[in-house]
Parts: C-alpha cells; structure tokens; sequence
C-alpha cells in the first residue's frame, strides 16, 4: 500500500468554486420562502375544497372522468404498461424514486445499522 | 487565512451577519466537501448537487449545531450521509433497469479527461469501485483524507474497532485488486 500514490483531487469546471456559494445561498433563501409558499398553498387548497364541497351540494353531480380517473382506468386494464407510463412522465427518475420509496422506504440514517454492514 | 470555527460560528449566529458568516463557512470547506464526495460518486454533475445539499442542509439546521465537534466533521457526517444515500437510491433504482450503475462509473474512468491522472491511478479507481460503498467511504477517509479513527467515528458514528477493521479489509482487497492485474 506504500507504494501506491494518492488520488489526485478531481478537475473541476473553470470558476466552479467561485461561483458555488452564490448558487448555494440562492437556494437556501429560497428553501426558507418556499415554506411560506407551501403554507399559502396548503390554505388556498383548504379554502378551495371547502367552497367546491359547498357548490357540490347545490348542483347535480357531474359523472365526467377525471384524467387521473382515466389514467388509473387505463393502468388498471392493462392498456398502459410501466414503461408508457415513465416514457409519458415528465420526470421519470422521481416517478422511479417515489415507486422506490413507497414499496422500499429508505431508513433514516443510514449510519444506524449493524456494524457487520462495514466489512 | 482561513476564520476559525468560533470566528464562523460568532458571525453566523449574529443576524446582521448570517449570510456573510455562511458564505465563509462555504468557502472554507467548499473544496474539501467537494472532494471527498466526488471520489464516492465520481461524476462531477452527482457531486454538484450533493455539495450543494450537503451546503443548504447545514445552513437549515446551522442553529441545531452545538460546537461539540468542529465545523468540519460536522459538514462531514452530512456530505457522508447525503451521499450514501444518494448511492443507495441509485442502486435501487438501477435494480429496475437494465443499466448498471458500477459499469457506468467504470467506463467513465476509461474516458479520457475524466480523470486526472495516470495508468496507476486509473487501477485505484477501479479498485475502489469495487469495495461496497461504505468500506470505500473508510478507505477514503483514512488514506485519502489521512482522519483519525476517533474523527472517523464521529462522522460515522461507528466504532473505531469496526473502522479499523474496515479499512483492514479494503486495503487488502484493494492490494489483490492492484497486484493481480
């Protein structure tokens, strides 16, 4: 092991580390305001279910689909395979890593395990 | 020079000095952090975001951190736990697809540029990915970083027995890897 040298640091983007703690602290300021943002928008959702409750009592019920009714109908019937479904998405991986999650939840921390996990 | 860990820790508690106490935080650690998690994920987009995680994470629970440990084992145990996991979610993740993410990561070795070294230091790469992650992660940070065990252990949070038993097991296999090629 004497004899082997040590890893070299890796190459980097010209001006990367220049520019890195203006991009950090970008997203940090808006960490902290997107928790303003997810309160608002949990009370505009609040107040607009309870005003469609309302309507919904004074008007006949409406016996369209909806898309995601739709979806799961074409999932269910096996017209959609998993693939159609993540070539359809968006953002595919986080389709992935939320299917991950749900049916293989990641623990905690990942330092609380059995010491036999190091060798 | 660079601030000590009071210094920061002063500037950073007081609000009129928040940000400019956090942004010499980064710069004084920024390098380091890059480094010990782009030799984890090899691939310098992964180790973007992961500092930059590791970073934003640190400045939300920056009021939690007490001073029992400096700064940097502290920005340690984050990045080693960001990282482990980001590696974790794309073994699973790769588990679903045909793509195997060691493979990926030996062929970018093979690319040229990517890698700034020699024949030498191309065979300790490919050596390395072939430790489970977490015994790679010792390995790192003993040889690379040249911590302490007890250091060791609190960025782990793991014995030091069971790390120096780990390192052990990696130098020995990275040794058969180098030797046998």
């Amino acid at each position: 092991m004497n004899q082997l040298p040590k890893i070299k640091d890796f190459e980097v983007p010209e001006g990367y580390f220049e520019g890195l703690p203006d991009q950090i602290l970008a997203k940090s300021r808006g960490n902290k305001s997107q928790i303003w943002i997810k309160y608002a928008a949990a009370a505009v959702v609040v107040i607009g279910m309870a005003i469609s409750w309302q309507a919904s009592i004074f008007t006949p019920k409406n016996h369209e689909l909806t898309t995601e009714e739709v979806a799961t109908l074409y999932i269910e019937s096996q017209v959609w395979t998993t693939e159609d479904i993540l070539s359809m998405s968006e953002d595919p991986n986080a389709l992935l890593d939320q299917i991950i999650e749900e049916e293989m939840p990641l623990s905690e921390d990942l330092w609380i395990e059995d010491e036999l996990n190091w060798f | 020079m660079s601030p000590t860990d009071q210094q920061l820790l002063e500037q950073i508690r007081s609000p009129f000095s928040r940000e400019l106490g956090f942004r010499q935080l980064i710069e004084t650690y920024q390098k380091r952090v890059y480094q010990v998690i782009r030799r984890m994920v090899l691939i310098h987009e992964d180790a973007d975001d992961l500092t930059q995680n590791t970073f934003i994470k640190a400045y939300r629970y920056l009021d939690k951190f007490e001073g029992n440990s400096s700064i940097f084992t502290w920005l340690y145990r984050i990045a080693t736990n960001e990282t482990l996991t980001f590696l974790e979610k794309k073994k699973k993740r790769f588990a679903f697809s045909l793509d195997d993410h060691q493979e990926k990561l030996e062929s970018y070795i093979d690319q040229p540029g990517n890698l700034n070294g020699d024949q030498i230091q191309i065979r300790l790469q490919k050596a390395l990915l072939k430790l489970p992650e977490k015994q790679r992660l010792v390995f790192h940070l003993k040889y690379q970083e040249e911590l302490t065990y007890e250091q060791m252990s609190e960025i782990t949070g793991t014995s030091t027995g069971a790390l120096k038993a780990s390192y052990h097991h990696a130098v020995k296999k990275i040794e058969q890897f180098v030797l046998s090629e």
